[in-house]
């Protein structure tokens, strides 16, 4: 046989696989991609090309025309770096490959929690990890009773179904009598959530609904785009893929005029704008209202609209206007707080008075996740409302998540006949809000474990009506002891939420007698771990998935396995399945059904049933859901309200835009961090992250924390074909990759830095080391750091070497009685790092192995 | 011989070329055709920063 016969029969051997590779976790996948293997190897990672299978015309093909110009999909789907090198990921380094137990932790002697953080793992059998933990779960059980049982199970990861990758012990900690839950705050959406659905009533978020068509409103109605605190070239990509990147080409295309409103030239303005307004973190706020005060002062607003759609303006006007305060909100008042020039703020609001303006999200970032995020939320509704939102061409936009939450109103493009739910039934997981007897917000667990009782308002699920946020909750909850135990799976909180440092000394808390994490990946939160159990990754499952967040064509597929488990790894709903069977609970647990049934429940119930056979859609691998023939009478966004209010009412109690909101005043009328109307307030009781505040004497710098540009949070770490590019990381003269650290050459200069050097970011919450990356892409005065790096302790709580942010970010929720997190806009020093003397100071963190070119692994941790 | 047509106008900066290069050629071996590539260190995309007029420009306060 000649080498070319040879390659030929091999490749003969290829097999192409459909899989989602969206990385939002919750339910519904995205970035829909073909996986090539042979000979039980991934060989590469494909787009799939919707008319792999099928002739377009039975998919009805949209497009957009407008302008005189059309934009229509691609025949492929477009799927970021991340799915697109994710081969790395299911094959790095840093795989748990079989159980491991924290060597010095003894559960029938000492447990050296205080040692979480610091001391290795050994491999023990699953036999063992097994016995271990039962045997844990009944101790804890007999001593305090179930809800001394803690689960976290939320936040990203692989998005998965059957085999969810969050919440597949729920079931189990269900029958064994309850459990208490750790609920996610709306962490990308804090603003929105606990500010703007006070003023406008959206469900679930507080962001513009519906989204209908808004997407072809723009192309045909908008005059300007402000981006504000929006980088869609970099949050939709692990939800939505790049069809954002395309839309904003072709706006500016039609000659639509693009700002972007934030402290760095993102990754959209960096290629988009056509200005950039740098604006000081967690500032956005001040701006709002100079730009209220001039459309005021200057008659320049929509007061038909204010008069018919809104309720409360005269005290938002006395407000904005000095009447309440004596401080008129000028321009000129701003502009000392932004770093905007007055003209720049004057110029912008004629503006946006002038043309029918939108404003457009991507979520995330400094704009909505900092400290009192509550008041640009509101104000920019607000805003919106002086303008006669949901007019032709003025709404609210979101460049990410289209069709989340299950819901067709939230689809921006065109939609589909039936928009697809694989998970509603199926999910053997993470489920829609179930609260248990005693929840703690994931953002007040460390606050819950070391100073109970504690106290707050709101389950802070996403998903709650916005009474909920009214209703008081306590800690502990009537008739349930405190936590003892945490049962995690795929955790990262401390790389994601508000003061990682305060919760590793949670984690080490001797309250805390048993942690155990299931992960793919040794990483983060399993760091302080006393059992960790290794995790498929979903190459190595079946299961059934659908994307419908593409913007493009919506597709479900029931997903083959493309590999053998790596090691000794189990899907997290497999390795539940062992712990039942070991109580007994094996039947009730799996409902009688196997797993194989459980994905055809998938089918049977995701709407797409009756418009293909289940043989014909595993025969083919995936099916495309025509797009619906008249997807162009779908409402545009909020043209129903804008017409006719009385007809078509908001979730507020006056059915308007509230500038003044009635619920807010009813329930908190004596909260100054959170007034009935929107404040600036720069610093108060619950946070002094200003550079108003004296604090700012020893911390004069503003941190930019972005949801990151290459990875999903806390995700992606370890993919080396990533971290070779420049804004991914840095490598230090130690050889060690860091998370760049953004810095206006002005401040390095004043503090000796040169790009490339290490240097150490810190406030009175800890420090991390970073890469300076010496640019004018960030305004002077902030610093940018991406958050969601990969945890890697030289002093655990203290100092990190891998760049976290989150675990510096702010120990406090959003304000007094909105229970929202603060990961952006708050203040830190940076200096050049003597990584001399922290080498000799902290030799066992610096000699820690290391992947050259992939960070932490498994060696870093384990004794192999 | 392979070639990969790229629009410079609509390159936002993903790397996603490199990256399948990168994914069909580590860890692959197409001899005779295609030698396997290094995992890292082949870094072929020469995209640089240019700091465009605006940042320079007057917004900026220093």
């Amino acid at each position: 046989m000649t080498e070319k016969e040879k390659f030929r029969n091999e490749a003969e051997e290829e097999k192409t696989i459909v899989l989602g590779q969206g990385f939002c976790a919750v339910g519904t996948d995205a970035n829909v991609s073909a996986i090539d293997v042979k000979n039980g190897r991934v060989l590469r990672v494909r787009p799939l090309h919707y008319d792999w299978k099928y002739d377009p015309k039975e998919f009805n093909p949209w497009k957009y025309e407008a302008r005189g110009q059309v934009f229509e999909p691609t025949m492929k789907s477009l799927i970021p770096p991340f799915s697109l090198g994710y081969k790395k990921r299911v094959y790095s380094p840093n795989r748990v490959k079989y159980p491991l137990k924290r060597v010095d932790w003894d559960p029938n002697g000492n447990r050296n929690v205080a040692n979480r953080g610091k001391s290795r793992y050994v491999r023990i059998s699953w036999d063992e990890a097994l016995d271990l933990i039962v045997s844990e779960i009944k101790r804890v059980h007999k001593e305090y009773g179930p809800y001394a049982v803690f689960s976290q199970s939320d936040g990203h990861a692989e998005t998965k179904v059957v085999h969810a990758a969050h919440g597949c012990h729920r079931k189990l900690l269900e029958l064994l009598g309850g459990y208490s839950l750790q609920t996610r705050n709306p962490d990308s959406w804090e603003g929105w959530y606990w500010g703007a659905k006070h003023v406008w009533g959206m469900q679930p978020v507080g962001q513009q609904m519906p989204q209908n068509n808004l997407l072809l409103d723009v192309a045909e109605n908008t005059e300007l785009l402000l981006y504000w605190g929006c980088d869609q070239e970099t949050t939709p990509w692990g939800w939505s893929g790049q069809q954002a990147s395309r839309l904003s080409y072709w706006y500016r295309e039609l000659g639509i005029k693009g700002i972007y409103i934030c402290p760095d030239v993102n990754y959209a303005a960096a290629i988009h704008a056509d200005k950039w307004i740098p604006i000081r973190p967690n500032t956005d706020a001040a701006m709002h209202l100079a730009i209220a005060y001039t459309w005021i002062t200057e008659g320049t607003y929509d007061k038909k609209y204010v008069a018919t759609h809104t309720f409360g303006f005269d005290k938002f006007e006395e407000y904005v206007l000095g009447k309440e305060d004596r401080i008129p909100k000028t321009p000129e008042w701003a502009a000392e707080i932004t770093g905007v020039p007055a003209r720049i703020i004057k110029a912008l609001a004629a503006e946006w008075a002038s043309k029918r303006t939108s404003t457009v999200h991507g979520n995330g970032g400094s704009y909505i996740r900092g400290p009192y995020a509550t008041e640009p939320g509101r104000l920019e509704v607000l805003l919106l409302a002086m303008q006669g939102v949901g007019k032709p061409g003025a709404n609210m936009v979101h460049m990410i998540e289209w069709g989340n939450f299950d819901d067709p109103d939230r689809e921006a493009a065109p939609i589909s006949v039936v928009h697809p739910n694989v998970h509603h039934i199926a999910n053997r997981g993470w489920r829609l809000p179930q609260k248990t007897k005693q929840v703690i917000p994931k953002d007040l667990v460390h606050e819950a474990i070391l100073n109970p009782p504690i106290t707050w308002y709101g389950s802070s699920l996403a998903f709650e009506k916005v009474e909920d946020q009214f209703v008081q909750y306590k800690y502990p909850a009537d008739g349930c002891s405190e936590i003892h135990m945490i049962w995690t799976d795929t955790p990262s909180w401390i790389t994601c939420w508000n003061n990682g440092n305060r919760m590793i000394e949670a984690f080490r808390s001797p309250k805390i007698e048993f942690i155990m994490a299931q992960h793919p990946w040794l990483e983060n939160d399993c760091l302080f771990a006393d059992i960790v159990l290794p995790v498929s990754t979903k190459y190595e499952q079946e299961d059934i998935q659908c994307d419908p967040f593409s913007g493009q064509y919506n597709t479900i597929w029931p997903q083959e396995k493309c590999i053998d488990p790596i090691g000794e790894s189990k899907s997290d709903y497999e390795i539940v399945c062992m712990i039942a069977e070991r109580f007994g609970l094996l039947e009730e647990y799996t409902e009688g059904k196997s797993v194989a049934e459980w994905i055809r429940v998938g089918f049977e119930t995701s709407g797409v049933q009756d418009l293909i056979s289940w043989e014909e859609i595993k025969e083919k691998g995936y099916y495309v859901i025509p797009t619906h023939p008249d997807w162009k009478e779908c409402h545009h966004g909020l043209i129903d309200f804008y017409e006719n209010p009385d007809n078509h009412p908001l979730l507020t109690p006056s059915g308007k835009i509230e500038f003044y909101s009635q619920n807010l005043a009813k329930y908190f009328p004596c909260d100054e961090e959170r007034p009935p109307v929107p404040h600036w307030i720069p610093y108060g009781e619950s946070h002094q992250e200003s550079l108003l505040h004296a604090k700012a004497k020893a911390y004069p710098l503003l941190m930019v924390s972005n949801h990151p540009r290459w990875g999903v949070h806390s995700q992606h770490e370890d993919i080396t074909w990533l971290r070779e590019i420049k804004t991914c990381k840095v490598r230090g003269p130690d050889g060690y990759q860091y998370q760049p650290a953004w810095i206006h050459p002005v401040d390095a200069a004043r503090r000796g830095i040169a790009d490339g050097d290490v240097v150490k970011i810190y406030n009175d919450r800890g420090a991390i080391l970073c890469g300076a990356y010496v640019t004018e892409r960030i305004m002077p005065g902030s610093v940018s750091v991406d958050h969601g790096s990969k945890y890697d302790p030289i002093v655990p709580g203290e100092l990190d070497r891998g760049s976290a942010t989150d675990t510096i970010a702010p120990h406090k929720i959003t304000s007094r009685n909105a229970t929202g997190m603060a990961t952006s806009g708050f203040l830190i020093e940076v200096e050049r790092a003597d990584l001399d003397e922290l080498m000799r100071k902290y030799p066992e963190a610096f000699h820690r192995k290391f992947h050259p070119d992939a960070g932490t692994c498994l060696e870093s941790f384990v004794d192999l | 011989m392979k070639a990969l047509v790229i629009d410079v106008s609509k390159c936002n900066g993903c790397y996603n070329c490199q990256i399948a290069c990168k994914d069909e050629h580590c860890g692959n071996d197409w001899m005779p055709y295609a030698k396997p590539q290094p995992d890292t260190g082949q870094f072929w995309l020469k995209m640089g920063e240019n700091v465009p007029p605006f940042v320079k420009g007057g917004t900026l306060i220093v």
